[in-house]
This record gives C-alpha cells, structure tokens and sequence, in this order.
C-alpha cells in the first residue's frame, strides 16, 4: 500500500515537471508545424540563467520568473531571425534547431563551465510533509502546484482571451486564421515566446531536484516527446493526461519492468501512433 | 549566395589543410615519445575531462615533458563519453598520431571497449579506468589497468562489518553498467563472506533523471545501504534520497566515486556523513605527497580541489613515466614498453600512496575508507577513517581461487537473500 | 543547353578520376586516413540510403538511426553472442533491418510533412530504449564489444576496399534505380502526390518501397560499421546519429546521390579532423548545421547548380538571347 502511495505520488510529480517542458514543445508543434528538438536544451538553459540569478539575489521565485523570461527571449529571437526565414521547409527547421541544441551546449560549457551544480530550494519549501503517515518531499508538492497553475492560467489564456482563441484557431488551421484576420507572424512569436518561457520555467524549477548537469537536455527531452505525440500535438487538455500517464508510467515501468524501462514508455507511444496518429487530443490529421 | 560560396571554400580549404597535417609526426624514427590520452572534454562527464587535463598539467610542472632523455609530446583526445567514439579516438591516436602509448578511458565500458586496440596495434594501452575482467579472465597482452572497480570495495565490506556490525540487511543500489556490478559484486562477495546479507540489488540507468520510482521500491526491513554512484547519478541521487526523508533511516555506505571532489561543493548538507570506499584518500588527506599534488593541480583548475578522476589521471601518467625510464626511453620496443609498465613500482611522489603491480595487470593500492565533513568554513572535505594498505585485487582470497568464480555481473554473486 | 555538374562528358572523367584515386588512396595514405576514408564510405551508404527517401521521394525521415542500429545491433549480437560468421551475421543483420522498417514503414506512412518526421523521430526512439535497456540482449550501457573481421577482410586495406566495393556497387544499383521508371515515378511522388494519384500510380506502395529499400542499406551500413568498429553501443542508435545522416544529405545536396556520398565525405572527415584546429568542435558542427540550411539549403550540388545557371545566363546575356526555360529548384517539402 504505502509502496503504491508513494510510486503514485512520484508519477504524479515528475510528470508535472514534464508537463511544463512537454506543454510548449506541444504548442509550438501545433500551431507553427515546427519540431522543436532545442526544447529540451532551453530548459538546461533556464536552469544555469535561474542558478546564476538565485546567487546574485538570493530569490528562488524571482529566478523561476527571471530564467523563464531569459530563455523566452532566447527562443523569441531564434524564432524571428532563424525560424521564421525557413516557414515551410520543415526539415530545414528541424536541422536548424539541432544545430541550436549544439551550439547552446557550447555556450554552457564556455558560460558555466562542466562543474556539475546544485540549487537549493526556498528554506520555506524545503521539508518533508507527513500526510496520513506518509512522507512527501514537500518540494515535489511545490512543482505540482506551480505546474497546475500553469495548466490553469493556460486554459484561462485560451479559452478567456482574445489572443487565446486566436492561438486556438491557428492549432487547428493556420489558414484558415490567417483567412479571419488572425496576425499569424504574431501568434507565432508570441507562442514561441510562450513555449520558450514554459520550458525555462520548467528548468528553473527542476535545479532543486535534478540538478544542473550539462546533458540534461537529450536526457529528458524523450519524455516530452512521448507526451506530445501521445496527448496530440497543440492540447492542453492532452499534454496534462499525456504527462501524468507518462509520469505514472515511467514510474510503474521501472519497478515492474527495468529491464524494459525505456520500451515501457515509448511502447504506449507506439500504439497511439499506430491506432490513433493524431494523439489522443489531437485534430485530424 | 556569394558569401555560402566562401564560407564553403573556406572549409573545403581547412578540410584540405587538415588532410594534409592529419599524419602528425610518424616521420623521424626516433622522434618525441607521443603519449595518447583519452578523457571526456564534451558530453554529460566533461567535468572529469577538465579535472583530467588539468591533472595533466600538473603531473608536466612536476616532471616535465622529457624523461629518459627524450621529448614528450601529448595528444589528448575527447570521446563525448560515447564508448563507440572512445574506441574511434583510440584508433586516432595509434595510428594517426602514431602514440606509444594510449592512456585513459573513463567508463569501465569504455575500458572494456578500448582494450582489444592494445592486442590489435601491439600498442600499450593503460586503461585508466577499473574494469575488472581486463586484469582477471579476460587479459589482453598490451592493456594495463590501474585498478578494479571491486578492489576498494572488497575493503568496504570488511570495514562496515568490523566497524558496525548492527548493519546485517543491506540494499545494493547502482549504475545498471559493469561498474555497477562490478563495485557492488566485491562488496556483497565480502559482505556476505562475512555474515551479511544482501536483500536487494537495483540497477539504474546512468542517465537516469527522477530516481522516485528507484528509492520509492527500498526494501524497508533494512538497515543499511551499499550505493555506487557514476557521472551525473552523484548529483541528482543525493538530492532525491535526502528529500524522501531517507537520511536517518539507513547507514549508508558506497564507492568512492559519490562524493568525489568534482561533485562534492555542489552536493551540499546532502551527503554530509556518506561513508565511501576509494583509492584516493581525497583532496584533503595530509600527507606531503597528496598535499603537493592539490597545490600544484589548483593551480590550473582555478582553485578547485582534485578527486579521484585527477588523482588517477597523474599517477598512471606517474607509472609511465617510471616504466619509460625502465626501458631508457626505447618505446619503439613496444614488447619491452610493455613488459616494464607490467611490473612497475612506484612508491614515492603518488598523492595516493604506493603503486605496485600484481604482475596480472592492475596495481595494488591503498584504499581509503572515508567520511564526508564540514570543515570551520563550511566547506565539505573527506576524513579518512581507515587504511587498508597495499590491498589486491583478489582482495584476501587466492587468486587461482578467486578467478574460478566467473567476473562480478549483473546476477552475480546471485542475491540468495532477496526472497 | 546550359550546363549542369552532374551531366556531361566530364562528369564521366570526374567519376574515373575519382575511382582511380579512391583506388590507390591506401597507397599513399596513413593507415589512420585509410579508416578515416572507411568510416566516410559506410556512412555514404546510409546517406545513400536516406537520399532514396528525402531526396527523390520527399519523405524527409528522422529516424535512420534505427534501421542503421537495428543491423548493426543484430549482426553483433549474432557474431558475438551466437558465434555465428560474417556471411551469417551479414544476413541476420540485413533482414532486421527490413523487418523493423517493414513494422515501422507501415505506421509512419500514414502521415506526410512535418507528421512523418516527428513519428520517424519516435520511432526511432524505441529502438534506442531497447538498446540501452535490454541489458540481457545489448549488453546495455556497455554496447556488445568483440565482433571480429573474417580473415580475408581483416587487414585495414582489405576492409577498405571491400568497404569501397561494396560502396561502389551500392551506388551504381541506386544510380540505375533512380534513372528507371520506378525512380522516375518517385520523383514525381516528391513533386505531387495528389498528381501522381490521378494518373493512377499506387502512391502508398511506391514509398513502402522506397521505405523498405531505404532500411536495408542502412542495414547494410550498419553491419558493416559494426565489422569495422568491432563493437556497438547506444549512441549509436542515438538521435544524433539521425541528425548526422540528414545533415549529410543536406550538406552534399538532397536529391542526388553524388551530393550524399560528398556530404558523409565532409562530415566524417570533419569530425574527425577538427579537433587538430579547435576545441570548440561542437560549435563547429553546430555552424555547419546552421550555415547548410541557410545558405545552402540545395547543398554543395545545388550552389554548383546556381553558379553555373548564373555563368550561362551571362553567357546568354551577352547573346541578347533570352532564357525561358530556366529550370526552378524546388524549394523546401511543404
């Protein structure tokens, strides 16, 4: 019992932290029909910018907000000069952000060097909750808290806001948008933007529990790939029951089946593509 | 347009420049003596490739770049921590730069992978790094090693059962790759030789990021913890461990390379207390030797203290230069190069205590038991609890013994006591 | 007419020149330039390979590393754990390949654009996860080490040119099958599905083809990079490698197999000589990545292409005789 308790509750928490990588990889893909493959590297990237504001002030909330922000400009400029000349070539924006993955793991290495480095969290979020006899990091309950304000500001900017429904209609056809008076080089910037503040957010907020190691980034950019093409590419709704399946999984998949851990994850991901290719959330295809 | 066509001149033109510099040296019969190092400087483990060549420099303002008369040059390669590009590199360096001898190495997979090079290229290799069997059942006549991942942890064994012998019930944890199970084979062979018992063994793979699903499955009718800890695990392990409010509930005890200096500031509160087995006593051991080595090695790593992945680095950069010497520089006689590195001797200058060769290609050493404190100023350090001088391979048993068993595997010794 | 670097008398004196050089290279070169040489020609066989699909048939596939990985994986894995010999392997090797392509070929063809490649990457990541998890079979995080070169290859000139026959032979049966109809009808798939349909062509079983071709040579260069590497590991089977295929058929120029075996050419020699010049070698690559699909989004081929139109169009110029004919590029899939 307690052994189910705590490997729900773990599930559960990862896959909040992959939530906040996975929702922006979804969005871009959705709307702007780009494979993003630096996701993964704006989200190391956040950590180092959060890691190096929280040493000069000393304020973990303000280097979630100031590392997101960072890497949101980042990706805005990536969009508008790079991205944004190659609208339609969609291998060429595929390479291109490969190239983005290397050259920003230089920059690491040259900015902050390969020491690995630790973050500490907030002394006010940092004990161990007793909750009916058990034990929860109290960290872990912060990222579930944060990744479910997210999801919910995000459904509120979708579905409330003008601009929201703009992005929705782009998700499912940019023509057609374009058609209605949508401001599609706008939207996509701006969802670039987003999708790059969300992954350094998610990054900041991954200092404290997995650490800064150069290398992160091919490591986890796997599981925001599965939530992406298991949820449906552009859905909220998706990427926040894709993630949680993909935490759960993950969880389960290495107790039952370690040798098989990895198989486990991208298996599941395999039989949607193969029954249902838009993902479980996605628009036809 | 215009400027692609430059841009691509110019690197059909550095490719071509390239070709032609490719065979560096190889010409003058008696030339430098090129030595080839093989470490991470890119991928997840380049912190140790910075440590390495650091270490590098160190051991060259100590001793030079001429032994036995002649000149020493250095080529150093980078493998990204990918084994296949290791064995590349390895490759590179013998016959491209035409090394005499290849040293590094980091992953005991990578050990493993280089070492039918040496055989191949009748070219020495010094495998930096432990993989057992290149010692043991599966020797290669030009590979030397400078230890075995199980060595210091045969030593673990005796000194938890000697020192607490409360601790009966341990959970093996580490990384699901031969270091793993090779660390952790020599710990439960002794453990459990003594009277303990091992009641679950989990292998993780090295690139694991969230070890919930690992930590939430320790069994919770043991009282103590034997974890082996590679790269990037030191950092995101402890964290996570300490966060499950495990701390206090096990005695935990493991390799030497949790705590290493490389990862030690960054780790933090979190491993303060974490006993570790290794062959180097740490950065902060007093002897005169170890404390010329960490003034000299800070020089060139802006202030940062050395571990075991430094520590290494100098001293088998130390036993070739000794073997060079043996052989009054003739490394053009590669039998003869690799005959002396088999039975080198090295007992004064080395940061971790006397080196000597079993003549089955590995050392023995020193090891360390260590515990992990806080100095005045707050800054983690190793205390050494225990020396276990001049340890074997083969720890105390026979080696014609110890060899009949087959090498320390993922199944083996098998886990009589998981149930 | 005007002239195009890949047509014409010279092109034929172009080609024996470079066979007759690739032919006596090993006489002159190092024996590191000599493996060198080997790991550029059994890439150019999976740049090849993937040519056949991105570039004739506009099936732009991010996931060549798994059928690369999946001959190689099978032919260690029967050489070291089955003892089996070279024959033997090459054979299980080769019929791995085109088993997973067969599986994965099925459910990736159900998408095109930009769905293709994402469901090629995905794919391509469960190989990996077998790679690097199924310790019992791939040995894991360690890779499967040992694999040995019968005896009649097992000299570095020897494997070379068996690597270069091969290669050679490769690239003749690519040659021809682009020229045929089959290749004439692949590429007008690239230029418009929707045409090709009402003409009556059976679209879908044309790329399964294509698809299932594709897959074995990149068996084929996996089980020879496996004989000339003796040991397999998972970075391997990696994103990057997939990345690097692509790169390669991008940087010669897509669409034409000369372009892809230039391209694995520059790449391999790249890798392997850039670090006499930096350290920074992965800024490096990453330029080249960013510098190819800026400028020179056609390849080295296709600025050869463009600088010779602009030679004739002056030519022409001078004539006062207009072109109405220039032939346009295609740009991007989409």
């Amino acid at each position: 019992m307690n052994f189910w308790i705590t490997q729900l509750f773990n599930g559960f928490s990862y896959g909040a932290l992959i939530f906040l990588l996975a929702m922006g990889l979804s969005l871009i893909f959705g709307v702007m029909q780009v494979i993003n493959v630096t996701h993964g590297t704006y989200f190391l990237v956040g950590t180092y910018v959060g890691l190096t504001i929280l040493m000069t002030t000393g304020n973990f909330y303000l280097a979630m907000l100031g590392g997101a922000l960072v890497i949101a400009l980042v990706g805005i400029l990536i969009e508008r000069f790079f991205l944004r000349r190659l609208r339609g070539n969609d291998l060429g924006q595929v390479l291109i952000t490969f190239g983005f993955v290397l050259l920003l793991q230089d920059a690491i290495l040259l900015i902050w060097g390969p020491d690995p480095k630790l973050m500490a969290e907030p002394k006010s979020i940092s004990f161990t909750a007793n909750i009916g006899g058990f034990t929860f990091p109290s960290y872990r309950l912060f990222v579930i808290a944060v990744a479910a304000a997210v999801a919910a500001g995000l459904w509120l900017f979708e579905n409330k806001t003008k601009f929201g429904s703009a992005v929705r209609a782009a998700v499912d056809d940019v023509e057609m948008a374009s058609g209605m008076g949508v401001d599609v080089p706008r939207v996509f910037t701006v969802v670039f933007g987003l999708g790059a503040f969300l992954a350094g957010l998610g990054g900041v907020l991954s200092g404290p529990w997995l650490g800064l190691q150069y290398g992160l980034d091919l490591e986890i950019l796997p599981y925001a790939f599965v939530v992406v093409i298991v949820g449906g590419m552009g859905s909220l709704k998706g990427a926040v029951l894709a993630s949680l399946i993909v935490g759960l999984v993950d969880n389960f998949g290495k107790g039952f089946f370690p040798e098989f851990a990895y198989f486990t994850l991208f298996l599941p991901m395999a039989v949607i593509l193969a029954v249902r290719p838009q993902g479980l959330f996605g628009r036809t295809l | 347009m215009k400027r692609a066509l430059v841009g691509l001149s110019v690197l059909a033109a550095a490719l071509v420049l390239g070709l032609i510099l490719a065979p560096r040296g190889g010409a003058a019969e008696k030339g430098p003596i090129r030595i080839g190092l093989l470490t991470s400087k890119t991928g997840v483990l380049a912190i140790h490739g910075a440590h390495q060549m650091a270490a590098t420099e160190a051991f060259k303002d100590k001793y030079g770049t001429t032994v036995a008369g002649r000149k020493v040059e250095f080529y150093a390669e980078d493998d990204q921590r990918k084994v296949p590009l290791g064995v590349t590199k390895v490759r590179k360096l013998i016959t491209g730069d035409k090394a005499h001898i290849v040293m590094g190495g980091l992953f005991a997979s990578t050990g493993y992978a280089i070492a039918p090079l040496g055989d191949q290229y009748q070219t020495p290799i010094f495998v930096w790094s432990c993989p057992d069997d290149l010692s043991q059942r599966k020797r290669f006549k030009f590979v030397v090693k400078y230890f075995s991942c199980s060595q210091p942890q045969h030593a673990m064994a005796h000194w938890l059962r000697q020192n607490k012998p409360q601790v009966k019930k341990v959970i093996i944890f580490g990384p699901d790759y031969a270091f793993g199970y090779e660390s952790s084979g020599g710990f439960q062979k002794v453990f459990e030789d003594m009277g303990g018992q091992v009641v679950q063994k989990i292998y993780a793979p090295i690139n694991t990021v969230d070890y919930g699903p690992y930590i939430g499955q320790f069994r919770k009718d043991a009282d103590g913890m034997f974890v082996t800890l590679a790269g990037p695990q030191a950092l995101r392990f402890p964290k996570q461990y300490q966060q499950a409010g495990l701390r206090d509930k096990y005695v935990l005890v493991g390799n030497g390379t949790n705590t290493d200096e490389f990862a030690l500031a960054a780790q933090g509160e979190d491993v303060l207390g974490w006993i570790t087995a290794h062959i180097y006593g740490g950065a902060a051991y007093p002897s005169k030797d170890n404390q010329e080595f960490v003034t000299n090695f800070k020089k060139h790593l802006g202030g940062k203290d050395p571990g075991y992945y430094a520590e290494g680095y100098y001293g088998a950069l130390v036993l070739i230069y000794k073997a060079i010497e043996a052989i009054k520089g003739d490394v053009e006689n590669k039998a003869k190069f690799m005959e002396a590195l088999g039975r080198t001797k090295v007992t004064e200058g080395m940061p971790a205590g006397p080196k000597v060769s079993d003549g089955y290609g590995n050392l023995n050493t020193n090891v360390y038991i260590r515990d992990v404190r806080k100095d005045a100023s707050g800054k983690l350090y190793h205390h050494v609890l225990h020396v276990y001088e001049d340890v074997t391979q083969f720890w105390t048993y026979k080696p014609e013994e110890f060899l009949k068993q087959p090498v320390y595997e993922k199944d083996f010794p098998p886990c009589k006591f998981c149930q | 007419m005007i002239f195009d670097p890949l047509r014409g008398r010279w092109v034929t004196a172009a080609a024996a020149a470079a066979l007759v050089f690739l032919a006596v290279y090993p006489w002159f070169a190092s024996r590191f330039m000599v493996t060198v040489l080997v790991q550029c020609l059994i890439m150019a066989i999976l740049a090849m390979s993937l040519d056949l699909m991105v570039g004739y048939t506009g099936l732009a596939s991010l996931g060549h590393a798994a059928y690369f990985g999946t001959g190689a994986y099978a032919a260690a894995i029967m050489s070291v754990h089955y003892k089996m010999g070279f024959p033997e392997a090459l054979a299980v090797g080769l019929l791995a390949a085109v088993a997973v392509t067969a599986v994965f070929a099925l459910v990736a063809l159900r998408a095109t654009g930009v769905y293709f490649l994402m469901i090629t990457f995905a794919l391509a990541m469960l190989v990996w996860g077998l790679a690097y998890r199924w310790n019992s079979m791939t040995g894991g995080e360690n890779g499967i080490a040992g694999v040995q070169r019968p005896a009649f290859i097992a000299g570095t000139t020897a494997f070379y040119y068996f690597v270069l026959a091969i290669a050679v032979c490769v690239f003749a049966f690519f040659a021809v099958l682009v020229r045929s109809s089959f290749g004439r009808t692949l590429m007008g798939i690239r230029e418009s599905e929707s045409r090709m349909r009402t003409l009556g062509y059976n679209v879908w079983l044309h790329k399964y083809i294509i698809f299932l071709l594709s897959g074995l040579f990149s068996g084929l260069s996996g089980v020879l990079w496996v004989y000339y590497d003796s040991l397999v590991a998972p970075p391997l089977v990696d994103l990057g490698t997939s990345f690097d295929a692509l790169l390669m058929v991008s940087l010669g120029g897509g669409g034409t197999l000369v372009g892809a075996v230039l391209g694995a050419l520059i790449f391999k020699m790249m890798e392997n000589l850039v670090n006499l010049f930096t350290d920074r070698w992965l800024t490096v690559v990453a330029l080249v990545y960013i510098t190819v699909v800026l400028l020179a989004p056609q390849g080295i081929i296709g600025l050869l292409r463009d600088l010779a139109e602009r030679r004739e169009a002056r030519v022409k110029a001078f004539g006062a005789a207009g072109r109405a004919d220039a032939p346009a590029r295609k740009e991007g899939s989409r």
